[in-house]
């Protein structure tokens, strides 16, 4: 710039052009938990839903179901408190929990700080509940090898045409809370429809955490995919 | 909500590029998001605001968006295509991969430089 008068005497606009991924950062930082999540053999799942759609109560009948067949860890991403890290603890299975201190995602650093403080417990199914919010997660790679989205039924079957970006990337769909279905305008056919117009390879899996109706589906779509 | 946590990586991505260039002002930003992208044009729009009001090399920052449909490719027909409902390949209706519209990308940047030649 002009040391007289700040004008632009002496510069000149040069265009780049980039077609760079404005989170490449934390892409890079995902592609490296992936490696790391690899190396130590180790199957990520990432859990995105809304608030309150029943990701913990999941964990915790999947826990019950799974323990003495696969060791697990739990990562959890939550605004504030440690309140669902003691649900899960309360289960004995290692837990760490993210306090993302307001923010609405997890992002690939804070998975891979967390993970390193699971350096010592041995096991191979790594669950991250991320933060409850449909929207935000969708945006941010964790290095997951499975991204699993979850309506519940009190929540409406048009969540994925409201939704699209959450089911775009994901692999499996999970319908929670059918033990609701009778109390509940829920079409368990619409909701799954609307999402394979979205993404039709979507697995989609209705189940209630309480009832116990899906969780064997659920856990053998996790078993095979331990045993690779 | 996240445009916010957008707006900054954007930022820092290109005010690294700006030091490699000896860039004195970002004129102008071009991004490029997917139809599935999840990204509100407005909330970015508003987020880059009030990120410029911080930044002095963002002062005169002008911010172009533009839209990417979405696209889909079958493994089978080995094709990209646009569904104009459901994402199935209109050659031999098996459904397709998604493969654009995902995008969060920063396509171009306009910055103010050294001109050597003077």
């Amino acid at each position: 710039m002009c040391e007289h008068c700040g004008c632009e005497a002496g510069l000149k606009r040069k265009e780049i052009t980039l077609e760079k991924n404005i989170l490449e950062q934390n892409e890079r930082l995902a592609l490296k938990n992936r490696k790391h999540f690899d190396q130590k053999g180790i199957v990520a799942i990432n859990l995105i839903s809304a608030p309150g759609s029943g990701k913990t109560s999941l964990l915790e009948a999947t826990i019950a179901q799974l323990r003495d067949e696969i060791p697990l860890a739990v990562i959890e991403g939550d605004p504030e408190t440690e309140r669902d890290a003691e649900r899960i603890r309360r289960q004995g299975v290692p837990v760490v929990q993210v306090t993302t201190g307001g923010a609405c995602h997890l992002d690939a650093a804070q998975v891979h700080r967390a993970f390193h403080q699971l350096e010592r417990e041995k096991f191979k199914l790594l669950f991250i509940e991320n933060v409850g919010n449909l929207l935000c997660p969708s945006a941010f790679n964790l290095g997951e090898h499975l991204r699993v989205v979850l309506v519940s039924v009190p929540e409406g079957s048009d969540k994925p045409a409201k939704y699209p970006a959450a089911f775009y990337k994901a692999n499996v769909f999970l319908i929670s809370k059918t033990d609701l279905l009778p109390y509940f305008d829920f079409d368990l056919e619409e909701a799954k429809s609307l999402a394979l117009k979205i993404n039709p390879r979507l697995r989609v899996i209705a189940l209630s955490a309480k009832s116990g109706q899906g969780l064997e589906e659920w856990c053998q779509l996790l078993k095979d995919l331990v045993s690779g | 909500m996240h445009e916010a946590s957008l707006v900054m990586a954007l930022g820092e991505e290109i005010a690294r590029l700006a030091q490699e260039q000896g860039a004195k002002k970002v004129l102008r930003v071009v991004v490029s998001f997917g139809e599935w992208s999840g990204i509100e044009k407005e909330a970015f729009c508003f987020a880059f605001e009030a990120f410029k009001k911080d930044s002095p090399l963002f002062e005169e920052t002008k911010l172009e968006i533009e839209l990417i449909p979405a696209i889909y490719f079958c493994p089978l027909c080995q094709q990209d295509f646009t569904p104009k409902e459901a994402p199935l390949c209109p050659r031999c209706k098996l459904p397709g991969l998604p493969s654009k519209g995902g995008e969060l990308e920063i396509k171009k940047v306009e910055f103010l430089v050294e001109d050597q030649g003077v």
